[in-house]
């Protein structure tokens, strides 16, 4: 019964926040300069003009369009794109975001494991050779921008070598290099919260107790240390998830891979506002989701978390 | 086939590139369309003529091309921009293709949607006899579908963007202003395959507007089904041309296939055609290393010296193009109202230095509104017109006391550093973080005001100019065709398509004088006058230099018919030795 | 099970003074004086103390050594390679590269500096002020929060620096700034809490001590810890956004530059001009390099726990 009572709350909650921040980013773009038409490069007549921003509702007052426009949301309907006419935000965002989710998911599940292995090494070995190592890799791996990796590997692997192609999606040949890419961050980022979530979990009290009782120290690093310190790496999910998301901003556009990110960048350059918008809101959905996912998991899984706390 | 020398008076059809492409693709180089190779430098012209038919073709044939951005929609009525263009070339059919003669110099129309063409004797009514061509559907092409796609595209409610390209039409401008019905417009099917088309006047170029998207043929019911999403996707259009749609995956790819309905299918030799969008440069010219893209355009010095030191590649480097690249100056604001203040700002650049620095060397330092290879004639403009700029630079070796004299005519002392200047750029990538860069130093040191750069995406830059809410703004125009009257025409009083709010009695006189004048010496010196008065009189816009089209292709890429067109169709091409 | 195997030569009876029972073991020692000798202590946090320092002094005074101007162009001396009169090499413009590094360190350093700082000081108050007052207050600040942190942080960035038009330091800072005030607030906030549970706010109340004074006086001190270690590992963070940005060009504008703006400049060339993206991209990584390593040794020096 608690549980319900906390999901239905946290589900209210969820509305309140997405519905705030629909106004919000609805009011900011209608706030941009630029001409949403500015795009057919040429003065249109009045007429014309005039038909096509009630095409797309903006000849209605701004209040109006906002009424409309949520509306609209409620029934998953974002809008039709400005820049590209016939297409619909919602199917575009369909179409894009399961591209960006494939690539983005494989890398994170990489990064996951890779960096949760480097960040145990790092833990064990603390202030020893390997630990400086792992976290050179790790550090290094966020420092050197992607646009600066994602043409060297192209260079290296496509171009020198031609063990890999440039640019393109569809064959897991082509999604080496990008997933390369994307999962540097995830690496060290699990890296570094995994080897200061060991370290905490090393100096607790039921660590000493397993290690004075004689538990062999594989034992206690598997069974004990580990399980607890990935526990608090669950909470950080959500926010990696979304990273994936945008930062294919700059990944796929350089490898013309046909995903979310792409569309982002080339809506901004377009002065999409209908694309750009629907976007956002899919952002927001989808973090407040993950949120909200992660956070029932996390109750679940950890018996010290109680639900009268976590609503507080 | 049907040869037809154009009429004396006019000529070359120009890149059927249109204001818009020309603004915002030749003008980022970042952006530019790797179209297959739309002309040919003085080496290769020799290897290209002996290229045509000539290689065994390989069993396999198919082409990997890139696109620098994808085309917004390939409605033939709506879209204008260059990407959109390329796409529509290949799978539609205009009513006659444009074909250099070689090896003389010259032009001719090949046959295409129409088999043959006639004009009554003033050249106000063309009769089109239409070939027996198909949709990819099997269902015949007519010459209602050439009647419906021209006045829907003058329909105002479809707002299309390039209806002022079918403006020779007879009652073009009624119709267009919703006064007239549709029905009056001056295109009529007389039969299912005769077209025809009647002018207001005589318009000597006419014949080039024919291979123009405005006059190639859509399919009413296939719009009437596909409602707004017509021309959004592949799924939403129809093909008549060589080539028709196999799939068009957004902002990954769009797959040309052999269309076998075609008329001329036999002499198709492409079974498929790969369009891959790739909107980042160094991606561009990595996969044209790696042999993933056949043909690359190149946009800066380092690439082309390095493709020109890879084996098995074919340049075509430099060509230039009717495209001229100009600031323009806002007449009615508070500074540059005053013409020494403008002809200051014009002078104060050095044109070959720009175009080293900024333009990497890949375009032509221009001196004059109009560009090097525009005639009037026989006669070629520059030629005869000399460099009003440069002459201006002569008289005033020192921009700066132009600069004072202007400010004291306003009355605004003789300190330049009082001055605040803002440049606007429709662009913020590295290109033009680079020429802006440039500006902003040079103008310091030049005339020594304050100058400061605003870089916007072409959207927000472009209402900004509609709104005069700018100082001066950089951009492109190209011209349609041969005749100085296309660019000259578009600062006549009441246009203001360059928004520069400029406008000059004088110079509309010598404008209409010019455009009935039938000699052509006197029609030069006409168009002379006007030149000078826009550029050395009054710097309403102050020309910089003209582009060039430089391309690389692998050398089994054959067929390549030279020419400097826009026209990006892929008819002839075929591949020979593949590897 | 195993048996323990602890040698008993391991253990050994000291005995025990009385006398000495109540003797303090060391001089009294402030928390921030320990903090600061643990600090000492760790040879890779200060050696990454004294990268930055070098990197801060050079962005200071680098400009002015070279004898060249950032913003001097000279066509001559075009993409010119490191030389003893170009240091670092010349760019596209002819511009010094030494120069220009360092006078984009300047912008990356402040933009990163000041984000941080301005994230930090806002989510004190904020988080400062839910932790205190608590009740509805805390909910509906609690809420706003929410919507906040419910959209990435690099959409609101992209969206602001459209809004804001041609970017400059400011707009760059406030696009920065608008979602980055939410994890050092959450942090703020949940550090207070537990302090305000404890007996020291307790007397301040009772004794009449206003409750702005005490979130200033007691509660802000106490937290500054976590905040400043938060602010640490925050700067690289904002470098890094502010690249991105300028690689999507709506970066700092010229004359202006960083080294964000310098990587992606030379982006498109590296294969030719490769020391035109090295030194700038090597800059970037040695100072977040360097924040985060003496982030890391701040955050042990500080942690109470790790006290001795």
């Amino acid at each position: 019964m608690k549980l319900v009572v906390y999901i239905l709350k946290r589900l209210g909650l969820m509305l309140i926040s997405l519905f705030m921040i629909v106004t919000i980013t609805f009011f900011l773009m209608r706030s941009i300069p630029g001409d949403p038409l500015s795009h057919m490069a040429r003065s249109l007549p009045e007429q014309t003009r005039a038909n096509f921003m009630a095409r797309y509702g903006l000849d209605q007052p701004l209040f109006n369009q906002y009424l409309i426009y949520l509306r609209n949301l409620a029934q998953g309907d974002l809008g039709e794109s400005l820049a590209f006419p016939g297409r619909s935000v919602t199917e575009t965002i369909g179409r894009t975001s399961p591209v960006s989710a494939q690539g983005g998911g494989i890398a994170l599940a990489i990064g996951l494991v890779i960096g949760t292995v480097l960040g145990i090494i790092a833990a064990l070995f603390r202030n020893r050779l390997p630990d400086y190592i792992v976290m050179i890799i790790a550090i290094l791996g966020v420092t050197v921008p992607v646009f600066v990796i994602a043409p060297l590997l192209q260079l290296v692997f496509a171009v020198r070598l031609g063990w890999l192609p440039t640019f393109g999606w569809g064959t897991p040949r082509h999604m080496v290099m990008p997933v390369m890419v994307m999962a540097f961050l995830p690496i060290a980022t699990y890296a570094r919260y995994m080897k200061s979530s060991m370290l905490d979990t090393l100096g607790q009290d039921y660590i000493l107790t397993a290690q004075s009782k004689g538990v062999s120290e594989t034992n206690v690093i598997l069974k004990h240390a580990l399980r607890n310190s990935l526990l608090p790496a669950i909470t950080i999910l959500s926010g990696s998830i979304v990273g994936i998301f945008t930062g294919a901003f700059v990944v796929e556009s350089i490898f013309s891979i046909p995903g979310i990110g792409t569309h982002f960048v080339t809506s901004i350059h377009n002065n999409d506002y209908t694309m750009i918008m629907g976007t956002t809101v899919f952002f927001a959905v989808l973090f407040v989701v993950m949120q909200f996912v992660v956070d029932f998991i996390y109750v679940l899984v950890d018996p010290r978390i109680k639900l009268m706390h976590e609503t507080h | 086939m049907k040869k037809q020398r154009t009429l004396s008076f006019l000529f070359v059809a120009l890149l059927a590139l249109v204001v818009f492409a020309a603004c915002n693709t030749n003008n980022n180089d970042n952006a530019a369309v790797d179209v297959p190779d739309a002309g040919t430098s003085a080496q290769d012209n020799q290897a290209q003529t002996n290229d045509i038919g000539e290689g065994a073709l390989d069993t396999v044939q198919f082409l990997n091309l890139a696109l620098g951005e994808e085309p917004r929609s390939i409605d033939a009525s709506l879209t204008s921009e260059a990407v959109g263009g390329t796409i529509l070339t290949n799978i539609r059919e205009p009513l006659t293709r444009i074909i250099p003669l070689y090896p003389e110099s010259g032009y001719m129309f090949e046959p295409a949607g129409a088999r043959s063409w006639e004009s009554n004797a003033d050249g106000t009514v063309w009769t089109f006899h239409l070939n027996n061509n198909y949709w990819e559907d099997g269902v015949p092409v007519t010459a209602h579908d050439y009647v419906f796609s021209m006045r829907r595209t003058v329909a105002p409610e479809t707002g299309a963007p390039l209806s002022f390209m079918l403006a020779p039409l007879l009652h073009f401008d009624e119709v267009n202003a919703g006064e007239l019905p549709l029905e009056s417009l001056g295109v009529r099917a007389i039969d299912d395959m005769t077209l025809e088309i009647s002018l207001t006047s005589p318009v000597p170029f006419f014949m080039n507007l024919t291979t123009d998207r405005v006059m190639m043929p859509q399919r009413e019911d296939i719009i009437a089904l596909h409602g707004e999403r017509y021309g959004s996707g592949g799924e939403f259009t129809i093909a008549n041309g060589p080539f028709r749609i196999e799939s068009w995956n957004q902002q990954s790819s769009i797959v040309l296939v052999r269309n076998e309905h075609y008329w001329d299918s036999d002499n198709v030799r492409l079974d498929t055609v790969t369009f891959h969008i790739m909107t980042d440069a160094t991606t561009r010219h990595h996969a044209f290393e790696a042999g993933e893209i056949d043909i690359v355009a190149v946009t800066t010095r380092q690439w082309r010296d390095h493709f020109y030191g890879m084996s098995g590649v074919i340049p075509t480097v430099g060509v230039p193009t009717q495209t001229i690249t100009y600031a323009f100056f806002n007449t009615d604001d508070e500074l540059f109202q005053n013409e020494n203040i403008r002809r200051a700002f014009m002078i104060a650049i050095d044109r070959v230095e720009l175009n080293e620095v900024a333009f990497d060397g890949f375009r032509i330092p221009t001196y004059g509104w109009i560009v090097p290879s525009i005639s009037v004639g026989e006669y070629n403009f520059r030629e005869h017109a000399g460099d009003p700029i440069r002459e201006l630079q002569a008289n005033h070796p020192d921009p700066r006391e132009l600069l004072i004299q202007g400010m004291q005519e306003l009355g605004l002392g003789d300190d330049p550093s009082t001055l605040n200047v803002t440049f606007n750029l429709a662009g913020t990538d590295e290109w033009f973080r680079t020429l802006g860069e440039y500006l902003q130093q040079i103008y310091s040191v030049n005339l020594g005001v304050n100058m400061q750069i605003n870089f916007a995406e072409w959207g927000i830059f472009f209402d900004n100019v509609q709104n005069g809410n700018f100082q001066i703004g950089f951009m492109g125009w190209g011209a349609f065709f041969n005749e100085p009257f296309d660019v000259l025409n578009i600062f006549m009083s009441e246009t203001n398509a360059v928004h520069t709010g400029w406008a000059n009695a004088e110079f509309d006189e010598l404008i209409n004088r010019a455009m009935v004048e039938l000699d052509e010496w006197e029609r030069l010196q006409l168009y002379i006058q006007a030149e000078r008065i826009l550029i050395y009189d009054e710097a309403a816009v102050m020309p910089l230099a003209t582009t060039t089209l430089n391309s690389f292709r692998r050398d089994f890429v054959r067929g390549v018919r030279p020419s400097t067109f826009g026209d990006a169709v892929l008819k002839y091409h075929y591949t020979s030795g593949r590897p | 099970m195993m048996k323990s195997d602890i040698p008993k030569e391991k253990f050994e009876i000291i005995g025990a003074d009385e006398s000495q029972q109540e003797l303090i073991g060391r001089a009294r020692v402030s928390y921030m004086k320990d903090a600061w000798r643990r600090l000492k202590e760790n040879k890779t946090a200060m050696a990454a103390l004294v990268v930055l320092c070098f990197l801060i002094l050079m962005c200071i005074i680098g400009p002015m050594i070279s004898g060249h101007s950032f913003e001097e162009i000279n066509p001559a001396h075009r993409n010119q390679p490191p030389s003893s009169e170009h240091w670092f090499g010349t760019d596209r413009l002819g511009r010094d590269l030494f120069t220009r590094v360092w006078t984009g360190g300047r912008v990356s350093i402040i933009i990163g500096v000041s984000a941080a700082l301005i994230a930090a000081v806002v989510g004190i108050l904020y988080g400062g002020i839910c932790a205190y007052f608590g009740g509805m207050v805390d909910v509906i600040m609690m809420r706003i929060l929410e919507i906040f942190a419910s959209v990435p942080s690099l959409i609101y960035v992209v969206i602001f620096s459209i809004v804001l038009g041609n970017a400059n330091l400011t707009t760059i800072l406030v696009a920065l700034c608008v979602a980055a005030w939410v994890g050092p607030a959450r942090l703020v906030r949940g550090q207070m809490l537990q302090i305000r549970n404890q007996e020291f706010v307790l007397a301040a109340q009772a004794l009449g001590v206003s409750s702005f004074k005490i979130i200033l006086k007691h509660m802000v001190p106490n937290t500054l810890s976590v905040v400043i270690v938060a602010i640490t590992f925050a700067v690289p963070g904002f470098i890094f956004t502010e690249a991105f940005l300028s690689f999507i060009g709506l970066g700092v504008q010229p004359p202006n530059t960083s080294w964000g703006a310098l990587v992606a400049m030379a982006q498109s060339e590296f294969m030719f001009f490769p020391y035109q993206m090295f030194f700038p991209a090597i800059m970037i990584a040695l100072t977040m390099l360097s924040f985060t390593l003496f982030g890391d040794g701040l955050r042990d020096a500080l942690d109470p726990r790790l006290r001795k």
